[in-house]
């Protein structure tokens, strides 16, 4: 079934893959997983946690919306889950499962996924670092919070 | 009047210095209407608007600065999202 919404909490990510290879459509060979996380190092600086923030349900509205449009021949299931709340690094913040006729195609739907998914939902970044905290935008764009300048 | 609530998401709530606020404005008043007068009650946002966009939500529909608002009316003024 194709999902998307907004979590709290980290999913459990070999019942929902079970799930999906038991119950797959006859003709799925393959499921491409992508996990995203907080990374500690930005630039060179130390990162120390993200702040994501959501508008809800137009978020989860959103992420779903992407999800059904995505489907198409050779796609059997899109899953989209993104977290919101303080995270530290390595802390899981979106997970994209796709369900696919093959590798190729499976691969390929999940780029186009993440793509989206990091410009098109309303989902707001505020990384915590050692020389401040930062807003980030969708192109890496990055504004400092304290002295309100670009960098 | 029409009472509307305008919610102030992320960056955008820095420059403003509340995150939400309830602004009450006339009859037949649009969109664009409230956008000035959000500009006039928190002058700290043009400096956020001189280098970033703002995307305006009415309900959670992009409708346009010419939609004239309704009594009830949720608003929200969202940055450049960022998603992954």
């Amino acid at each position: 079934m194709v999902e998307g919404r907004v979590i709290e909490n980290d999913i459990d990510l070999n019942k929902i893959v079970d799930h999906l290879a038991r119950h797959a459509h006859e003709g799925m060979g393959a499921i491409v997983i992508f996990i995203g996380f907080v990374k500690g190092d930005i630039d060179g600086k130390k990162v120390s946690r993200l702040d994501y923030s959501v508008y809800e349900p137009y978020t989860s509205k959103k992420l779903e919306e992407i999800a059904s449009e995505e489907m198409e021949e050779g796609i059997y299931d899109i899953k989209i889950f993104h977290k919101y709340g303080n995270l530290d690094v390595g802390d899981k913040t979106l997970y994209i499962i796709v369900g696919a006729k093959g590798r190729k195609k499976g691969f390929e739907k999940a780029i186009k996924v993440l793509e989206r998914v990091k410009f098109e939902p309303p989902i707001f970044k505020l990384e915590h670092r050692e020389d401040g905290e930062y807003w980030v935008f969708g192109d890496g764009t990055r504004l400092k919070r304290e002295s309100r300048d670009v960098r | 009047m029409v009472r509307v609530k305008v919610k102030y998401l992320a960056a955008i709530s820095d420059y403003t210095g509340v995150p939400e606020e309830e602004i009450e404005v006339g009859d037949g008043v649009t969109l664009a209407d409230l956008l000035n007068r959000i500009r006039e009650l928190h002058p700290d946002l043009a400096k956020f608007e001189d280098r970033f966009s703002i995307l305006v939500l009415v309900n959670g529909v992009n409708r346009g600065l010419n939609y004239k608002l309704m009594d009830g009316d949720r608003v929200a003024l969202l940055p450049p999202v960022s998603g992954g």
